[in-house]
């Protein structure tokens, strides 16, 4: 199997990543007509908001008939929703929502073209470019801040659903925090690094030559 | 910050995996124990403890709330042990064992990263043992999408032992790249790094 070069494995995944990065350009070229549509009266989000349920509020639809408790809901039920629906000529609360989603959006496709370099490299069998490891580098701060960024769209969303959402009896639960970009932050920095010190060795071993 | 050596970012993950392994080797002896007692009948029925699957959720919202503006991502329930046990014994004879093997190829992993972070903080992370370590992690990644499935294969034969008052149907999960494309990258990675293994032992060589 070919890994680096034209028709390999790398060919491959660069392919998704720049189907990945042209859907989020254009995402992100949509966003900013949705905010300017806010102040002309019309109101409208293109992306929905994520936001989880307790699971206790649905279990009197998942009991088994003629069983005592035999199915139960775990912890949360994931759902989205579309904010725009609830507005009461209230444009700032979906505009604040539209920034922080063209913000997020743009975050993303920062890291993705920073992906998309460190592929090219490897796609032209230049492995050992020096701007990879810092290119790395910047990818692993990325997905180390994507942690607390996410956390942040939650409780916004959380935020909106609780002060405008007429949801009845439906009680939304508390964002998590998820820790695991951290971690895997962390990791891609150690890969950065190690990408530094194979490039200083290739450096050296074209010197000694 | 330091990416490699002691007081550096390979460490703190060195410190992070190393927590997850201990705690993660204490698995392979309390889960094949539970579910064996729990199959022999030793099982308290007052805890709650059961399989979990996910499910169709185009049905689970109650018919009060408006589902033009909510839309169910996912759900999850949990099946009580007792209940499949009593109903379907094969079922849950090969969930366990699905489970059992999914531990300890979770453990495998865990066991090569560690041995990778360990390198890097001893700053001797050039050596031919790392190259399969890391597509070995590669191809345990890659096998996380496929793994899913079969237990979600697995959850499917839960279906028709359940009966409920409405409609609900156990989900097979659909593709998702996500793992799979990781696990490309990081062999790619891989073989990066044997290249640059390759080009270390020539230059040691030389000198």
């Amino acid at each position: 199997m070919k890994i680096l070069g034209r028709w390999s494995v790398i060919s491959f995944i660069n392919f998704w990543v720049q189907l990945m990065w042209a859907g989020v350009a254009v995402m992100l070229c949509l966003l900013p007509l949705s905010f300017i549509f806010q102040f002309l009266g019309v109101s409208f989000v293109l992306i929905d908001l994520p936001i989880n349920f307790s699971g206790a509020i649905l279990s009197e639809r998942l009991t088994i008939a003629g069983q005592e408790s035999s199915v139960l809901f775990i912890d949360f039920v994931s759902t989205s929703y579309l904010p725009a629906i609830f507005q009461e000529g209230l444009n700032w609360p979906v505009s604040i929502i539209t920034l922080a989603q063209m913000a997020g959006l743009g975050f993303i496709l920062y890291g993705l073209s920073q992906l998309k370099k460190v592929l090219r490299n490897l796609w032209r069998e230049k492995p050992f470019a020096d701007e990879n490891h810092s290119h790395l580098k910047v990818i692993a701060v990325m997905i180390m801040l994507i942690s607390p960024l996410l956390y942040g769209y939650h409780w916004l969303s959380y935020w909106y659903f609780e002060t405008y959402v007429d949801a009845q009896s439906l009680e939304a639960a508390y964002p998590n925090f998820d820790i695991s970009y951290l971690i895997m932050g962390l990791i891609v920095l150690v890969i950065a690094e190690i990408f530094r010190q194979a490039t200083e060795i290739h450096k050296e071993q074209k010197l000694t030559v | 910050m330091d990416a490699l050596g002691k007081k550096s970012a390979a460490y703190i993950c060195y410190l992070i995996v190393n927590i997850s392994w201990y705690i993660s080797c204490l698995f392979p002896i309390i889960v094949p124990f539970g579910l064996l007692n729990i199959y022999l009948g030793n099982h308290n029925p007052e805890m709650v403890f059961g399989v979990t699957v996910p499910v169709d959720t185009s049905e689970l919202l109650p018919d009060a709330i408006d589902k033009s503006y909510l839309a169910m991502k996912s759900a999850q329930v949990m099946i009580d042990f007792n209940y499949i046990i009593s109903n379907s014994p094969a079922s849950y004879i090969a969930w366990a064992l699905f489970i059992c093997i999914a531990i300890g190829l979770m453990l495998f992993g865990l066991y090569q990263l560690r041995a990778l972070l360990k390198t890097a903080v001893h700053e001797t992370v050039f050596n031919k043992a790392n190259v399969c370590r890391i597509k070995t992690i590669a191809i345990l990644i890659i096998l996380i999408e496929p793994l899913s499935w079969i237990y979600s294969f697995i959850a499917a034969s839960f279906d028709p032992i359940v009966e409920m008052k409405f409609e609900l149907q156990i989900l097979l999960i659909g593709l998702n790249f996500g793992y799979f494309l990781v696990g490309l990258l990081i062999y790619s990675l891989a073989t990066v790094f044997e290249r640059g293994y390759e080009i270390y032992q020539e230059q040691k060589l030389t000198v």
